[in-house]
């Protein structure tokens, strides 16, 4: 491609990286169990929650950052973070008139009506503004519905039971240092509750937004499927663009009870840095799903932004006939950084697991596959199917495949399979040749590489996911 | 008495201070060795390289160094099994056995000798290759091995040399006495053009520690089959590890066939130094009883326009386990690379089992590279349509697994040396050799 498209394409960027001006409700930088009370105060928590908090702060100062993943960043100065960060505003009564309008106009401007009228699609989104959820959509639908959709806090003030029941039960407080951490300084996020036998009636979304700087985003989110449930999940993630480098630990958990169906999906796309490397999200995130008996859990991500992007959703397939699934798109342009995959722990017996994971690198990106893939003793019958392929556009990017396979029972059967190539010239000719443009031609052949997993996401995501990757991919192919 | 890695410092230290008076160079590098095994100490499942293997063993009993060897007659019949017509070198205990060895009739410009003799007379060739491809600072057994260099081989080809027949190097184990820890050294240099074949053994009854290191350099052009076919006894503790350097347009095929010992694990390393070498690394391992396997690969791809093939095989039975890391890196302009890697993994019982790490880390972008990993048992349409055929399911199931393993066997490429592997083989595959008959 000649210089000058690229010069063309490489003027378009991150359109996601406008800053709101809020006034905001901050805790000083610095992290103590003194800040941990604070917070927890701010909030009017439980006194479980305080103590299981402090549980997961003194367990964390004994844990060490961990150092066997393939990305690199400069230490992180967990002492110069702000642990909590609120827009300003009355407390939340579930009407929209309420929240601050330059929130609103932020996620309109994100495209993403909050306004329950204007939503065309069949969507309730939980709106995250920096630490704390601002807006909840659809509540009163749901709620007929016997579905429990909202914030983190207002299910730890009405629900404190479920909460009590299931926090910390799929990723316990100890499991990593940034799940510790999370465990001791989360601030909100989402949590839902479907109840035995509903089918959820409508499509449930997560929408978050870093805004402040030198904040931490520690959301968590905890979905509980009970017996036969059904329910999608959708999450949204966008940042403004700032120079210096901002982390995000979060957790997941997902819990599906016998015969449950979740899926969860995830369209990532906080701010990567600019070319060069400076600034960016570090999305360090735990996110894990435990499915009992006959139930199954899905995970489809999208993953194009961030400066590191480092998670692994994981499935436990713990009862018999569970199914897990996980579908990925990692696309690393400039100097981004992705070590992503799977776990997929085989306990019960005719538990079966397919993986598909498309690692797209360009410039100076860096994609790792990680996966492991562990059958028991107990796993009789199990049945994996991993494949991982990698596009490479560049010549100065590199794209990693490491697969752990562990098997432990005779009868189970694992595949692997990986391959790594670029995009073939007889491809981009046999497109040009028909007129379309190189651009058009490179953005198809992509899109057509990444299909299998785009197919899984709900249909409005897909649509913004494939727009997503045409315009991180700008400036990069050539 | 001292135990762990104490032990073999203290072993370690002991035989140096008894070879106070050896060439200068060669006492810096044994000295460097034993600081660079200190420093990296014995390895531990949570070291990421040993992640699937404890070297438990290694640690729990007092292995003592050879002493000199007294008749060993009652060998040769061992050795006639395991080698065929062509030159040979057989260590028992770990020593060099002479009367065994056979020396004679070497093709022109072919260089084959005890490493101990290498070591006082070609300094110059050595110092360029020992220690160079297997580092001692990358590896504690490799910094064993060199803080115990003394025995072991020096094969060096001419320029163009062709060795016609087979070399073999045969090292034997005897059952009873002292558990003796052999710590072989095998150097080859075959130079621009030359052609060769090299067949190490690991074989007997004794409750040995082998700890073996080969280091192969290819110059331009020049090709080497290796073959290495491990069937110690059930006592045995085994680490392998084989480093080769490809020149440009050279060619490296190694044949690992890892079937005996209680813990063995096998490491075959491979950088390409040139422009259009080829590459192959082919691996079976069979595992009974508690047997541990481990296998772990490295092909650098760090010059473009090479090619790699890798096939490593499984069959697990009983409560073996069985373990493969195959790692290929393609560096930044290593352009035009082609890699293939395959790990494939039979469970033969309920209680076998297998971990398969293969990776590709890949840092250029005009490459074609794949890797594949299977676990799994024997197919039931395979074995149904046997039965159907008025084949009872024991034999369907024996049928089966050696055709799996039979694969890697018959890429071997020196006829005689393939018949001694199969014969080796049936020995763990019972039912192959009668199916043989009735096919």
């Amino acid at each position: 491609m000649s210089t000058d498209t690229l010069q063309e394409l490489t003027r378009k960027g991150y359109s996601a990286g406008f800053v709101t001006d809020v006034e905001a409700d901050t805790l000083p930088p610095g992290l103590d169990e003194d800040v941990i009370r604070q917070l927890s105060r701010k909030k009017g928590e439980p006194s479980f929650l305080l103590e299981w908090r402090l549980k997961s702060y003194r367990h964390w100062l004994t844990m060490k950052e961990p150092r066997w993943q393939a990305v690199r960043y400069a230490p992180i100065d967990y002492q110069a973070i702000r642990y909590y960060s609120a827009p300003k505003q009355k407390p939340k009564k579930g009407s929209l008139d309420e929240v601050d309008p330059e929130i609103l106009r932020t996620y309109e401007k994100l495209g993403i009506p909050l306004h329950e009228q204007k939503l065309l699609q069949n969507v309730a989104v939980d709106a995250v503004f920096d630490s704390v959820s601002v807006a909840t959509t659809f509540r009163d639908k749901l709620y007929k519905a016997g579905v429990i959709f909202c914030s983190f806090s207002e299910a730890v003030r009405e629900h404190p039971e479920l909460v009590e029941r299931y926090l910390g039960s799929v990723v316990p407080y100890s499991d990593n240092f940034f799940a510790a951490l999370n465990s001791a300084v989360f601030s909100d996020g989402s949590f839902c509750y479907v109840p035995k036998g509903v089918r959820c009636p409508m499509e449930l979304s997560t929408y978050f937004r870093i805004n402040a700087a030198d904040t931490g985003q520690f959301e968590r989110t905890l979905l509980v499927a009970d017996e036969g449930a059904t329910v999608s999940y959708l999450e949204g993630c966008t940042a403004p663009m700032r120079d210096t480098n901002q982390l995000h630990a979060a957790v997941v958990e997902l819990v599906a009870l016998d015969g449950a169906n979740i899926k969860y999906s995830t369209v990532q796309n906080w701010y990567p840095g600019d070319a060069e490397g400076r600034g960016g999200i570090f999305n360090f995130v735990t996110k894990r799903g435990i499915a009992h008996r006959d139930a199954k859990i899905s995970w489809t991500q999208v993953e194009t932004g961030s400066a590191i992007t480092w998670k692994y959703p994981s499935v436990i397939l713990k009862g018999d006939n569970a199914v897990g699934e996980f579908y990925s798109v990692a696309l690393t342009n400039h100097r981004q950084q992705a070590d992503t995959g799977t776990k997929m722990v085989h306990i019960g017996k005719n538990t079966r697991s397919t993986i598909v994971s498309k690692g797209i690198s360009a410039g100076h990106g860096q994609n790792t596959y990680r996966g492991l893939v562990k059958v028991l003793k107990s796993a009789q019958d199990a049945r994996n199917y991993t494949q991982c392929d990698s596009l490479l556009l560049g010549d100065k990017c590199g794209a990693h495949t490491l697969p752990y396979i562990e098997v432990k029972n005779a009868s189970s059967q694992v595949e692997h399979e990986a391959s790594t190539s670029k995009i073939g010239e007889d491809q981009l000719f046999y497109c040009r040749q028909r007129g379309i443009s190189q651009e058009d031609a490179v953005s198809m052949i992509v899109n057509g590489f990444c299909r299998q997993v785009f197919k899984e996401l709900p249909m409005e995501f897909a649509v913004e996911a494939q727009k997503l990757l045409g315009v991180s991919l700008e400036g990069s192919v050539g | 008495m001292t135990s762990g890695l104490a032990h073999y410092l203290d072993v370690a230290t002991r035989f140096q201070a008894e070879r106070a008076d050896a060439p200068v160079w060669l006492k810096r590098l044994r000295e460097e060795a034993l600081r660079q095994f200190e420093r990296q100490g014995l390895p531990t499942p949570r070291d990421e390289e040993w992640k699937y293997t404890s070297v438990a063993p290694v640690e729990a009993r007092p292995f003592s160094l050879p002493r000199e060897l007294v008749g060993s007659a009652d060998v040769a019949a061992e050795v006639a099994r395991l080698s065929s017509a062509g030159p040979r070198l057989v260590f028992v205990d770990g020593r060099l056995d002479s009367s065994l060895s056979v020396l004679g009739g070497l093709p022109r410009g072919m260089t084959l000798k005890p490493l101990r003799d290498a070591l006082r007379d070609d300094e110059a060739v050595l110092a360029e290759v020992l220690g160079q491809r297997a580092r001692a600072e990358a590896h504690p057994f490799v910094a064993l091995n060199a803080a115990l260099l003394e025995d072991g081989v020096f094969l060096r080809l001419g320029r163009g040399v062709r060795g016609e027949a087979p070399v073999q190097v045969l090292f034997l184990s005897r059952a009873g006495g002292e558990a003796v820890l052999s710590s072989p050294r095998v150097v080859v240099v075959a130079e621009e053009g030359s052609e060769a074949t090299l067949v190490e053994t690991y074989a007997g009854a004794g409750a040995s520690f082998t700890n073996t290191v080969t280091e192969v350099t290819l110059g331009d052009n020049a090709s080497l089959n290796h073959v290495k076919l491990q069937v110690e006894g059930d006592a045995a503790l085994h680490l392998g590890v084989l480093h080769s350097r490809l020149g440009r347009d050279s060619r490296f095929a190694s044949h690992a066939f890892n079937l005996g010992a209680a813990l063995a694990r096998n490491e075959v390393h491979a950088a390409f130094a040139g422009e259009g070498g080829d590459c192959t690394l082919n691996g079976l391992f069979v595992g009974q009883g508690t047997q541990h396997l481990d296998h772990r690969t490295d092909l650098d791809h760090a010059v473009p326009r090479c090619t790699s093939r890798e096939l490593y095989k499984g069959v697990l039975d009983g409560r073996a386990h069985g373990a493969f890391h195959g790692r290929v890196r393609v560096r930044e302009n290593a352009q035009r690379t082609d890699a293939r890697q395959t790990s494939r993994n039979l469970l033969l019982s309920e209680t076998a089992q297998v971990d398969a790490r293969p990776q590709l880390e890949i840092f250029a972008d005009d490459v074609k590279c794949a890797h594949g990993a299977a676990v799994g048992r024997l197919d039931e349409n395979a074995l149904f349509y046997l039965r159907s055929r008025g084949i009872d399911r024991a034999q369907a199931e024996q049928l089966l697994t050696h055709a799996f393993a039979s694969e890697l066997v018959r890429a071997v490429p020196e006829g005689n040396v393939r018949a001694r592997v199969e014969a080796m083989l049936a020995l763990k595959l019972p039912g192959a050799p009668r199916l043989e008959v009735t096919a």
